[in-house]
């Protein structure tokens, strides 16, 4: 016997509606590819997914499950699929795929791993534990409330994150990366022209780095903070609000030293950017500076999943509104 | 304005009425005069569309195409029946295996050879702000050049030294690296075969980012070539190489999926 | 990706401006001389822009014309000659637009009907230069019935083309086309000025 439900396939060929609910069983993957619109997912505690799409003409929703893994795909039935709104409401424990190039994406909820490959999408996740990864060329990746091994990876969007635990590996090009209480094992945090903004807990034997070529990078410490740092940079300067005092230079750029009883390493380079070491006052003045540039709240925890009527995310990438029905003649 | 022919009167103007309803239309018209001034009116709306002129951007729009045309190679094998020979010619999951096998052993093991060279660091003199410049005996540089094996990109402590010919080698790889610009060359090409598949903000977006980059790079090679026994200028050099050839070849595969 | 299969699928009234010379700088531009590509900028580019200013706006028009002679010269090797270039160079431009459109589109009704969008534009226009106003006037219509306007009454489609450049029904286009005449008219200047 088949782990899922006997086969469904749904093929609408009009403008139109779909909503339907399908059983699965502990272990089942979700995969959903979408070429443009948006993809909204939410969790329950149900072993079942539910599908809703909004679509127009000449474009096709088919599910298609196999014994592991349930896929939604939006198809177009000459040359490329329309745009199509995906609201689906999936286990908590559920682990889903999404991709597609022009859509956006977010995930509450989720207890799984998740991974996401968009190119003009922007990606929200609340939640998540395992597997993340969140891939992204010209959008914005937020997320909150995750555990595991992350890897966000954004070409000229913007990296938001709070309240993470685990392995984070960040890169953006020309992105910002704000990470906001995290509490992280070990941190690779790079960009080329975008600053890094760092508030987490330093693990006695975590290893953070962080390296920007031009853009600033921000690191705020705990009050009493254990921890060895090297700080390098060409033409950048680098500032502390705690006495340093440097236990190495090379001569070349880089320099070492040593708060408290030492512990966790600190890496923090830019090449041309300035490079400073905040006490926590720092972190309320940029909690109000981050409000204030995106008209959202700063990223919040989580709550505990909703009952699955449209739970938005409070982020700044905007979670996608419900689609109105379509009302075009057709 | 409220009759039932007043919604019809556009197709009317366009003949696209059966003509029986035409015939209807018409009639309607003789008496009712709010439906004739509307007729006139869109009569009069797609006259001045069809008479609008054309108007170019305020400014000159050929320097920036003109620089986005030159970084992007004409394919030479774009004319009718000439055909490169075979060798010039990367297939995109050769072209793409090839940047990714370049990237690890070029880019990575020159930073991680060159993590192992920071040598125990001489003390700080001067002040404790800044950067200070120590005037003393130079860190010994004793460089190990095993390769880590390509999936495995970590830094590892505590292995054997090597030469320093094979430092040499090793740390002039950054700066002057024949494999690396032929994996660069070859992904650039790929794209610029498939570019026209991508839409076309993602096609500026990745152009910007590579500017970015590019102009990282060179601030970095003049830096290093400043200072070529830094070790931070050779390992920063080195992550923005690799943050190039990885901006290529992603974007070179995402090309080639939507194709 | 771009609705490339559309460029079978319509046929475009080329422009009139079809001469010998132009054809030699197309042959020059498709084996990369780039004074000849410029050339063919300078004589297209006020048509091609304007046509991104109408089907898109006017913040964006310049950089999607960019966009566009940047796609032309890229697609130019495998410019047979097989349409005039100007109407090559045009499906090019409807094509970019068209794409853009449908990814900015997502989650927003592309035919807007709402009510209150159409009362902010029924209002008389100032005094001033006429053809501007029109030009505004049309820029500020509804989506669906700016693009259903501009490719038909500007570009001269046929209603059963738009139909399939923007997906959806002949009965649609026709009916976006009258609510577009009908707010446009409003602002054809005061000596065309209809009253209510």
């Amino acid at each position: 016997m088949s782990m899922l439900a006997a086969a469904v396939v749904a093929a609408v060929t009009a403008a139109g509606h779909l909503d339907t609910t399908l059983t699965v069983k502990t272990g089942a993957r979700l995969e959903v590819s979408n070429f443009s619109g948006g993809v909204s997912v939410s969790t329950w505690d149900k072993n079942a997914v539910r599908v809703a799409a909004d679509f127009g003409g000449r474009t096709r929703v088919t599910l298609d499950p196999s014994p592991t893994t349930l896929r939604v795909n939006s198809e177009g039935q000459r040359g490329t699929a329309g745009v199509v709104d995906y609201q689906i409401t999936m286990p908590s424990w559920m682990g889903i795929e999404v991709s597609g190039p022009f859509t956006d994406v977010d995930v509450v909820g989720s207890r799984g791993d998740v991974k996401v490959e968009t190119v003009k999408g922007d990606v929200s996740v609340n939640g998540g534990n395992g597997v993340l990864e969140l891939n992204t060329v010209q959008g914005d990746i937020a997320l909150a409330g995750s555990k595991g091994r992350i890897k966000l990876n954004t070409i000229n969007g913007d990296i938001t994150l709070a309240h993470i635990m685990g392995q984070l590996t960040t890169e953006s090009v020309n992105g910002d990366q704000v990470m906001d209480d995290v509490q992280l094992d070990a941190l690779e945090s790079s960009s080329v022209s975008g600053d890094l903004w760092f508030n987490g807990a330093l693990k006695s034997d975590g290893r953070y780095h962080l390296q920007s070529h031009n853009g600033d990078i921000d690191v705020v410490a705990p009050d009493k903070p254990n921890a060895v740092i090297s700080v390098s940079t060409f033409s950048g300067e680098f500032n502390s609000d705690f006495d340093v005092t440097f236990t190495g230079t090379n001569g070349h750029r880089e320099m070492q030293f040593t708060l408290g009883e030492g512990g966790p390493r600190l890496e923090l380079e830019s090449f041309s950017g300035n490079i400073r070491l905040l006490k926590s006052g720092a972190v309320e003045a940029l909690r109000t500076r981050l409000r204030g540039q995106s008209g959202q709240p700063a990223p919040k925890a989580p709550e505990t999943p909703k009952p699955p009527k449209s739970s938005k995310s409070s982020k700044p990438p905007k979670a996608p509104t419900p689609p109105k029905p379509p009302n075009n003649e057709d | 304005m409220s009759d039932l022919w007043s919604d019809r009167l556009s197709e009317y103007l366009d003949g696209e009425l059966a003509t029986a309803e035409h015939a209807e239309l018409e009639r309607h018209l003789l008496t009712c005069a709010e439906c004739a001034r509307d007729l006139d009116a869109l009569r009069q709306v797609a006259l001045r569309a069809r008479a609008l002129p054309n108007a170019g951007p305020a400014a000159d729009l050929w320097p920036a195409i003109q620089r986005r045309i030159a970084r992007s190679p004409r394919r030479v094998f774009a004319l009718p029946r000439f055909e490169l020979p075979s060798h010039f010619h990367f297939t995109l999951p050769q072209a793409v295996a090839a940047g990714v096998a370049l990237m690890l052993i070029s880019g990575v093991s020159v930073y991680l050879v060159l993590h192992q060279m920071s040598a125990p660091l001489a003390p700080a003199r001067g002040g404790v702000s800044g950067i200070s410049r120590v005037t003393g005996p130079t860190a010994t540089l004793t460089p190990n050049v095993t390769p880590a094996p390509a999936t495995q990109p970590r830094l590892r402590e505590g292995t054997a030294p090597a030469t320093s010919s094979a430092a040499t080698v090793a740390m002039t790889g950054a700066l002057d690296d024949p494999t690396y610009d032929q994996a660069i060359a070859e992904l650039e090409n790929t794209l610029a075969a498939h570019r026209a598949e991508l839409d076309t903000s993602t096609v500026r977006i990745v152009e910007q980012n590579l500017a970015i980059i590019d102009r990282a790079i060179d601030q970095a090679r003049r830096a290093l070539a400043a200072d070529p026994a830094s070790p931070y200028l050779h390992q920063h050099l080195a992550l923005q190489m690799k943050a190039k050839l990885e901006l290529l070849r992603r974007t070179t595969a995402l090309a080639a999926a939507q194709g | 990706m771009e609705h490339s299969a559309l460029i079978a699928l319509t046929t475009i009234p080329g422009p009139e401006s079809q001469k010998a010379a132009m054809s030699a700088d197309a042959s020059l531009a498709a084996r990369g001389d780039v004074r000849a590509f410029e050339r063919l900028y300078r004589e297209h580019v006020a048509r091609i822009h304007s046509l991104m200013r109408r089907m898109i706006s006017a913040d964006e028009a310049a950089e999607v014309t960019q966009d566009v002679f940047v796609r032309a010269w890229e697609k130019l090797g495998s410019f047979r000659g097989e349409a005039a270039f100007g109407t090559w160079l045009h499906r090019i431009a409807i094509n970019v637009a068209l794409t853009r459109r449908a990814q900015l589109g997502r989650r927003r009704d592309r035919m807007d009907d709402d009510p209150e969008t159409l009362e902010k534009l029924e209002t008389k226009p100032r005094h001033g230069d006429l053809s501007m106003d029109f030009e505004r006037a049309i820029e500020r219509l509804p989506d669906g019935a700016r693009q259903v306007f501009v490719l038909h009454d500007i570009e001269g489609y046929t209603h059963e083309e738009i139909g399939s450049l923007l997906e959806v029904a002949t009965g649609t286009s026709k009916a976006q086309l009258h609510r577009a005449r009908m707010i446009l008219r409003r602002h054809l200047g005061r000596e065309w000025e209809s009253h209510e």
